[in-house]
């Protein structure tokens, strides 16, 4: 499956990413632009940890419920004559969009972005079945021409230089188009324009299912999920099933946070509430909903529940020390920074995706920075424990931990060590492993204990 | 028989000016209508780069301008809080024509403003049609935004690059 990360692929990765200067400024620009506006955001809302606070009780009461809340959300879809189909993992949720697209004899399929879509591998399930998916959203859509994933949640082509747009843009022209930034957004525009006018399904996202109208909620800048929703004959809504809100109350509260946290906008540009249409009404005939599980049902129930709270807005990634560094893709490739360590051990099993707790200096910026005030360290946390008691860490790491275990639950071993360690404090100083970390950082001194002193 | 002025006068003499600021902070009482929402509005609307006229000819706005270039929608609402105008999908309301023209008008009456999005929903109920449509400014991408191509401001991506809100 996808999502699944080998022992030792984040250090890696990191590695590689900390030698490239362009992607490390770009990632330097990106997150705190993000951040500063964010913050600038937060300081024109009035009562702001007051409105995290409900949007916190918001997400777990519906959590809570989550099957009523589903059970009620098909209802509401179907009774206004949208189809809904339940789908346990990512294979089950391919074939079903498969064959809608099949049923409706296209061959060309537009997509606005969605991480759930990269989650289940879509685009690879449509391509074998001889349909060309186009992502629609600009980032996306260079990425897909230079055969990338997204690195970020909110801004999935961070990275990309201006040189390497022009370059995608203009093989796909068949003539050079200029550097420049107009030029360059009309090409992409005038490509796109004719996927949106000839597809005959436009598959998306779901930002939120409303239970109570059966409604899809759809959030971009751009306009091209207004556009995936609206143009094609068929619509297609990909929604992980934690994405429900029971009425458009508690959309109203979610939404003032979504545009807030991930971009810093009172309200993203287009904000579109999609509904099986009416008589009239010159959208899709057909709107299908597909509600994938795809692990999350692992998290109900447990100690990691609240992580299904996540509304997907990307600021814990922005202020994240590790993930500004890192890059998104060093996680993996889909979700990344600390809500995708969080998420992605608990989707797949801890065991396939080892390295990804360890992934944080647990400096709590990311709870801080959550419109829905997920504990992100302390799940980390929780993580790392389960992978030393499950037997998961490495073996040195988990000798290592149980060594510490037997001495320090001796007095007189105890007292050994706090010794040993004062003398391996000065010899150690400078060598080996220790050097490079100690080299730009005054170590406290490990002084004597209150028992020695007596 | 005393006057308005001598009885009033009598009055305003025990009531110097400072007596009479009490508990400013009180919230208003009255649900948020006309003048304070359309000014917020006008702020919020030109903040997120919207052109807004207010009182003006419309013609005086689409002159000059080709028929296949402008897509002019019918606002059923106006967010206050976000200059947002929300367009509800149907027979009058086409999808198409406030989303594939590069530049969008759209006239939103005056009092059809509502606060924000709470305001919003409450009053579209539980029944909505197939499309509501809250569209705070033009279609871009860029720095606030999403960051693109070297995290730099574009306009008009996909949907229009200019926006009107005509306040009538």
């Amino acid at each position: 499956m996808t999502l699944e990360r080998a022992p030792g692929s984040f250090g890696a990765a990191v590695r590689t990413a900390l030698a490239d200067p362009h992607m490390q400024e770009m990632l330097d620009v990106g997150t705190a632009r993000l951040h500063e506006h964010r913050l600038v955001a937060w300081d024109s809302l009035e009562k702001t940890d007051g409105l995290r606070e409900t949007a916190r009780r918001i997400r777990t009461r519906t959590i809570a419920r989550l099957d009523e809340h589903l059970d009620g959300f098909a209802s509401a879809v179907e009774s206004r004559g949208g189809k809904v189909a339940f789908c346990r993992t990512a294979e089950e949720a391919n074939e079903y969009i498969v064959s809608v697209c099949r049923n409706a004899g296209t061959e060309l399929v537009v997509k606005s972005k969605s991480m759930a879509s990269e989650e289940i591998e879509l685009n690879a399930a449509l391509e074998a079945a001889g349909i060309d998916p186009v992502e629609t959203d600009l980032g996306e859509y260079l990425l897909q021409l230079g055969g990338k994933h997204p690195a970020h949640i909110i801004a999935p082509a961070i990275e990309l230089t201006r040189e390497e747009v022009t370059r995608l843009l203009s093989e796909v022209e068949g003539r050079p188009v200029e550097p420049e930034l107009r030029a360059l957004t009309a090409a992409a525009r005038r490509q796109l324009r004719e996927k949106f006018l000839t597809a005959g399904v436009g598959i998306t996202g779901a930002n939120f299912g409303v239970a109570e109208t059966g409604s899809i909620v759809l959030v971009t800048n751009e306009g091209n999920a207004r556009l995936t929703s609206s143009i094609p004959r068929i619509h297609i809504a990909l929604m992980g099933m934690e994405r429900i809100v029971p009425t458009t109350a508690e959309l109203a509260v979610l939404l003032q946070l979504l545009g807030r946290s991930g971009t810093g906008q009172p309200l993203t540009v287009y904000t579109t509430v999609a509904s099986p249409k009416q008589p009239g009404d010159d959208g899709p005939d057909e709107l299908h909903v597909v509600i994938l599980d795809n692990g999350r049902s692992n998290l109900l129930g447990g100690d990691y529940q609240e992580m299904l709270n996540c509304i997907r807005c990307g600021a814990c990634l922005n202020v994240c020390p590790v993930y500004r560094r890192a890059g998104g893709n060093a996680y993996g490739p889909v979700y990344s920074g600390p809500m995708g360590a969080v998420l992605v051990p608990l989707l797949v099993g801890l065991g396939n995706a080892p390295d990804l707790p360890h992934a944080s200096s647990l400096c709590g910026a990311c709870a801080n920075a959550c419109p829905v005030k997920i504990p992100l360290p302390d799940l980390l946390l929780d993580l790392r424990r389960d992978l030393v008691g499950r037997k998961i860490a490495s073996r040195r790491e988990r000798i290592a931990f149980s060594l510490w275990s037997i001495v320090w639950s001796r007095p007189s071993l105890y007292r050994l060590s706090t010794r040993v360690a004062r003398l391996g404090q000065r010899i150690g100083r400078g060598r080996g492993p220790a050097r490079a970390w100690s080299a730009g950082r005054v170590l406290p001194s490990l002084g004597k204990r209150y028992r020695d002193r007596r | 028989m005393t006057t308005k002025e001598e009885f009033l006068a009598a009055l305003r003499m025990k009531l110097p000016a400072d007596a009479r600021v009490v508990d400013p902070e009180l919230p208003s009482l009255r649900p948020e209508r006309g003048i304070v929402l359309l000014e917020r509005f006008i702020a919020a609307a030109e903040a997120s780069g919207a052109h807004v006229h207010h009182r003006i000819d419309p013609e005086l706005v689409v002159a000059g301008r080709g028929e296949d270039e402008i897509g002019v929608s019918n606002a059923a609402y106006g967010l206050a809080d976000t200059g947002s105008v929300v367009l509800l999908a149907g027979p009058d309301e086409p999808r198409g024509r406030s989303l594939l023209p590069p530049v969008h008008v759209s006239v939103l009456e005056v009092d059809r403003l509502v606060p924000g999005l709470a305001e919003l929903f409450a009053e579209l109920g539980p029944d909505l049609p197939g499309s509501v449509a809250i569209v705070t400014g033009p279609s871009r991408t860029g720095p606030s935004r999403s960051a693109d191509i070297e995290q730099v401001l574009a306009l008009g991506v996909h949907g229009p690059g200019e926006v009107h809100v005509i306040l009538v």
